[in-house]
């Protein structure tokens, strides 16, 4: 009987640890404040520049260093889902996570999919969304009805802080426009799509097999032929710049960015999710464009 | 204890505390014969195996679940066909692994989804238990204990001596498919639920650490199931009073589950000096 009582004892000894341990801070909700959850930091920037100090955003994948295809949900997370009352979410099979967590917090916020507001739909559509400068006025306009209509007392401001938000992407914009301006039609290697909406704003072509990029994003190891190809296109320089994924790599992709160093193509990181040390959306973009834009120029002296 | 009562009444709380309960008490349940049999890379396997099958379930039923579930009956009679002959059952079990993952990534081009992120439609998480999931868990933990108890005597004779198990008229081989049927069934809806780490913690470990305190059958399998509870719902509850460090439930649930195994190797030494 005697493993039986250590057992027992430390059954106690768990049950009390848990017991110490829980007198921590408790959940925290305000009645004037709307609770928000967004899937990715990136959109939950932008519901908190609309909806400003009237909303609490929770962001789900927040840390660059987060593989955000190895997901496990922690408990912080199904309870702001469990309280939120506006979930926003990217689509397309990016964080289908949280329709899961959704369904199992047993409460039902209003949830909205950047995807469906922009129309994307379709088989293997490029879901970073979030790259597609020129359409993200319409996502802040629907983050402020939706705001609106769960607080409609401050339904002007909502409407005013997404038109100041879409004045402030001019900047983003400017770049964009000078990109398409001077190198449209520029061929470019991207070893993820996650670039893609950015590439196809600025007029820039794409210089290797688009299913190079598909299977990277599967998981799964470049055809041959894909990777031969992609090879000859960055030795012979015949794209002008690389851009590739700082926060997902592999042996194949890190292969293809000493590569390019050797060949003397340009490098441009982008990262998925919104590195920390960027306060807003269109700051982070607005980085990474204006590197795109010095690569080809580095690329065209 | 005040904060993890008012967490518990969120639905995904009772749904996580009562999936963890399930998990635990058929892991436990199972977990001494994988021991007994020396099978823990069938648990390892079939957990990974519940990827391909999964695909292949949102492939032809547009349900990942159910693709596990049938693929499980086939993933248990491969392995018990191919390593029939005792020693050959790992080695089977490799075969099959590496064929089973090359067919999934093979399967999942013909997925059109965002595809890297099919392994997270695939697999669960513990704070995402809906109550189709809790249904599907119940069943699967009232059939695999049922059969647990009406074969436990000649499965465990079986498991510990098969020679004078199968002389003695035990059909020892009938029984050995029957076993790993129910281990990879529930291995594989395990994993859809809450993840395969914890399957690997819940259905190895507690009895590697039963087995450190006794030798008897019942005790052991007794042992296995509480030891499996404690990890569960203890480190469930644990990730409940941890909210704020953000510190993920599989991993308090895999600590205490080996913690209880490292007490239990300390104690057995303890007591044999």
């Amino acid at each position: 009987m005697q493993p039986l009582r250590l057992v027992a004892v430390l059954s106690v000894a768990l049950i009390s640890l848990a017991g110490l341990t829980a007198c921590g801070s408790g959940p925290t909700s305000s009645k004037d404040v709307v609770e928000v959850v967004a899937g990715e930091n990136f959109w939950g920037d932008v519901v908190s520049q609309v909806g400003g100090s009237h909303v609490k955003v929770t962001s789900i994948i927040s840390n660059p260093d987060d593989d955000p295809h190895e997901y496990e949900s922690s408990d912080r997370n199904a309870i702001a889902i469990a309280t939120a009352r506006l979930v926003v979410r990217n689509g397309l099979g990016y964080d289908d996570f949280l329709t899961k967590l959704v369904s199992a917090s047993g409460a039902h916020p209003k949830v909205l999919t950047v995807a469906d507001v922009l129309g994307v739909t379709g088989a293997d559509a490029n879901p970073h969304l979030w790259y597609d400068a020129p359409w993200l006025p319409e996502v802040a306009e629907a983050v402020a009805t939706e705001l609106g209509e769960l607080d409609p007392a401050n339904k002007a401001e909502f409407e005013a802080n997404a038109k100041t938000f879409t004045q402030s992407l001019a900047p983003l914009l400017g770049v964009i426009g000078q990109i398409r301006s001077q190198y449209a039609g520029t061929p470019i290697a991207y070893t993820e799509r996650v670039p893609g909406y950015l590439v196809q704003a600025a007029g820039l072509t794409l210089g290797i097999p688009a299913s190079f990029a598909q299977s990277v994003e599967d998981g799964s190891d470049p055809s041959p032929h894909d990777t031969v190809a992609f090879n000859d296109a960055i030795k012979n320089g015949t794209v002008k710049v690389l851009l590739y994924n700082a926060q997902v790599t592999d042996a194949q992709t890190t292969e293809i960015k000493r590569l390019a160093t050797d060949s003397g193509v340009p490098i441009v990181g982008v990262t998925e999710t919104m590195p920390p040390s960027y306060h807003h959306l269109q700051d982070w973009q607005l980085a990474q464009a204006k590197a795109l834009l010095e690569a080809l120029q580095k690329a065209s002296r | 204890m005040n904060d993890i009562w008012t967490y518990l009444h969120y639905p995904f709380a009772q749904h996580a505390l009562i999936a963890a309960t399930l998990v635990a008490l058929v892991s436990g349940l199972i977990a001494p014969f994988v021991a007994a049999r020396d099978m823990a890379f069938a648990v390892h396997g079939s957990a990974e195996l519940a990827f391909p099958t999964a695909v292949a379930g949102l492939l032809l039923f547009d349900d990942a679940l159910t693709g596990a579930l049938l693929g499980s009956v086939l993933v248990a009679i491969a392995i018990a066909l191919l390593g029939s002959r005792r020693g050959d059952g790992n080695t089977a079990i490799g075969v099959i692994l590496a064929f089973g993952l090359g067919l999934g990534v093979f399967l999942l081009s013909f997925y059109h989804g965002y595809a890297s992120q099919a392994t997270n439609i695939l697999f669960g998480s513990i704070v995402a238990v809906t109550g189709r999931d809790l249904a599907v868990l119940g069943v699967v933990a009232a059939v695999v204990s049922l059969l647990v108890l009406v074969v436990y005597r000649p499965l465990f004779f079986s498991s510990v001596d098969p020679e004078v198990a199968e002389a003695r008229g035990v059909p020892v081989r009938i029984l050995g498919l029957l076993f790993v049927l129910m281990l990879t069934v529930t291995v594989t809806e395990v994993a859809q639920v809450v993840g395969t780490l914890l399957v690997l913690s819940l259905a190895i470990t507690p009895a590697a650490a039963a087995r450190c305190w006794t030798a008897a059958p019942l005790l052991v399998t007794g042992l296995s199931v509480l030891f499996a509870l404690l990890a569960a719902d203890g480190g469930f509850l644990l990730s409940l009073a941890f909210v704020d460090s953000g510190v993920k439930a599989s991993v308090f649930i895999t600590f205490i589950s080996f913690g209880l195994y490292v007490v239990a190797r300390v104690a057995a030494v303890v007591r044999r000096v």
